[in-house]
């Protein structure tokens, strides 16, 4: 078998540019993936055809390769891809576009010089679905969907540095669902599932996009609103603490309703770490629960 | 250890020589590459034996835990792998400086490990312009496999020092880089193998007859 038939049977893209970024090479993997024939982009600039790539970080790794010879690496997980291609299968749902991994690397004339490069394409959307999916299990509840305790952990030593750099200020608010146990005792615990899952999914519609939500265990929850002064997060609980009590629920064709509790802090400079501002939260809720439930407390 | 299997002083002085030559010519290439003044200086050449390169390499390189090190390995008739340290206290300054005007803002909000990613590009960079240079001046062609990057903490190391074979001696090519009227700087050392040895000794003398 000769080279020219090796390349267009195998399975990355290749393509070569000379010195003016004009395609010399294109193959049958390119064809088939870009849906443009060798003799109809041979020829052509590439940055007319794929005009994302007239760039800064592209062109500078091209000319480092141009000059030194060396290599350019440009990974999917920086660049996503370069060549915005519809995914190779229909597996692969979660992105629009095939994701890619591509290398430059030097073409020598017979003389030695560079007169070419080579971009070799390879698809790894495959890779980054399982790897997508991977940090989702590891930073989502399975029940709920929402954050779990680890992924809060992690936004809240993030929210604290910045609160020491920058002295931005944010709010805690911990909430926990009032008899829970007694909804599983009395519907059974499916019946509990599903309120979990309703008081998750309404809580979730009244914050904003930038506010962090998570369950913190069992039947409480966690909300970490970013930029938010205590007043406005009193306001917020205030709202969904009467969202949750006015919600009808329905389970296996039962009707009832729940009430939450919930205990909120402010981050102020009496608070140390982001374990002190948790204590805080939870002493408050501690507090909206030992006086009457279905109430929102605040320490500071 | 075999005589034929180390570079004696001359060939060392020579290689030290022939650095200085390829690193003049990689920073005036780097310039236009990357569009910032580069400043690649102090070349040195010695060996060092595998079983002291760690203790070499800390403290050649003054490595933290917090430190970032770019690998990379080259294979050819000169082959083996090339460390660049970046000191903890200018990557964020290296990163903004090649990242401002290249990267949408909303990638640079949204990817983990971006700051790694800058800092491998400019890595693959450097380290390509210095290899490829003396390559160019030993008259032969290299390839490269993808820089990885890591800490300066003993284990990182430890995996790196792990590839080279023991109890030979590596040929250490140090220098330093900075960026001009940035106030940045970092380190570049190529650790040439064992089996480079006897091709490198040929290659350093046709180096020489070219200039006699």
């Amino acid at each position: 078998m000769n080279i020219p038939q090796l390349i267009d049977m195998i399975d990355v893209g290749i393509i070569t540019l000379d010195s003016e970024f004009v395609i010399t090479g294109w193959n049958r993997w390119m064809e088939n993936n870009g849906k443009i024939p060798e003799e109809k982009i041979v020829g052509k600039s590439l940055f007319q055809e794929y005009p994302n790539l007239d760039n800064s970080w592209f062109r500078r790794n091209c000319s480092s390769v141009f000059r030194f010879g060396s290599f350019a690496f440009l990974a999917q997980k920086i660049h996503g891809n370069c060549f915005p291609f519809e995914p190779a299968s229909s597996f692969h749902s979660d992105f629009e576009v095939m994701q890619q991994d591509c290398t430059i690397g030097p073409v020598r004339n017979e003389k030695g010089d560079i007169d070419q490069i080579f971009i070799v394409v390879k698809d790894v959307t495959q890779i980054a679905v399982y790897e997508k999916k991977l940090i989702s299990m590891a930073e989502k509840d399975g029940l709920t969907g929402i954050n779990n305790r680890k992924y809060l952990d992690s936004k809240l030593i993030e929210e604290f540095e910045r609160h020491r750099r920058y002295n931005h200020n944010f709010c805690l608010i911990m909430i926990d669902i009032d008899f829970f146990k007694k909804v599983n005792d009395t519907w059974g615990h499916l019946c509990g599932d599903e309120v979990l899952k309703k008081v998750t999914s309404l809580i979730q519609e009244r914050i904003r996009t930038q506010d962090i939500f998570a369950r913190y265990g069992g039947e409480e929850f966690v909300i970490l609103l970013p930029e938010t002064e205590l007043e406005d997060g009193i306001k917020l609980a205030e709202s969904i603490r009467k969202l949750i009590e006015l919600e009808v629920m329905n389970s296996n064709g039962k009707t009832f309703s729940v009430t939450i509790s919930m205990g909120i802090s402010a981050i102020h400079d009496g608070i140390a770490d982001s374990k002190d501002l948790l204590d805080y939260a939870d002493k408050a809720l501690y507090e909206a629960k030992t006086s009457g439930r279905n109430k929102v407390v605040s320490i500071n | 250890m075999k005589s034929e299997n180390i570079l004696n002083v001359t060939e060392l002085l020579i290689l030290q020589e022939l650095m200085n030559i390829a690193f003049g010519s990689a920073s005036a290439d780097l310039e236009e590459v990357l569009d910032i003044s580069i400043d690649l200086k102090v070349p040195a050449a010695e060996m060092v034996p595998v079983t002291k390169l760690k203790k070499y390499i800390q403290e050649s390189m003054a490595l933290t835990n917090k430190s970032s090190m770019v690998e990379e390995k080259f294979w050819g008739d000169f082959n083996g792998s090339a460390i660049l340290v970046f000191p903890v206290e200018i990557q964020k300054n290296i990163i903004s400086l090649l990242s401002a005007h290249d990267y949408p803002a909303t990638d640079m909000e949204h990817i983990e490990g971006m700051d790694s990613g800058v800092l491998l590009e400019i890595g693959n960079i450097l380290i390509g312009a210095c290899i490829g240079k003396i390559s160019e001046l030993l008259n032969t062609v290299v390839t490269y496999s993808p820089p990885s990057i890591g800490s300066g903490s003993s284990s990182d190391l430890d995996f790196f020092i792990d590839k080279f074979e023991q109890p030979s001696s590596a040929i250490i090519l140090k220098m330093e880089f900075s960026f001009h009227q940035k106030h940045l700087n970092g380190k570049i050392m190529i650790i040439t193998s064992y089996n480079s040895i006897n091709w490198l000794k040929k290659s350093l003398k046709l180096f020489m007859e070219s200039y006699e």
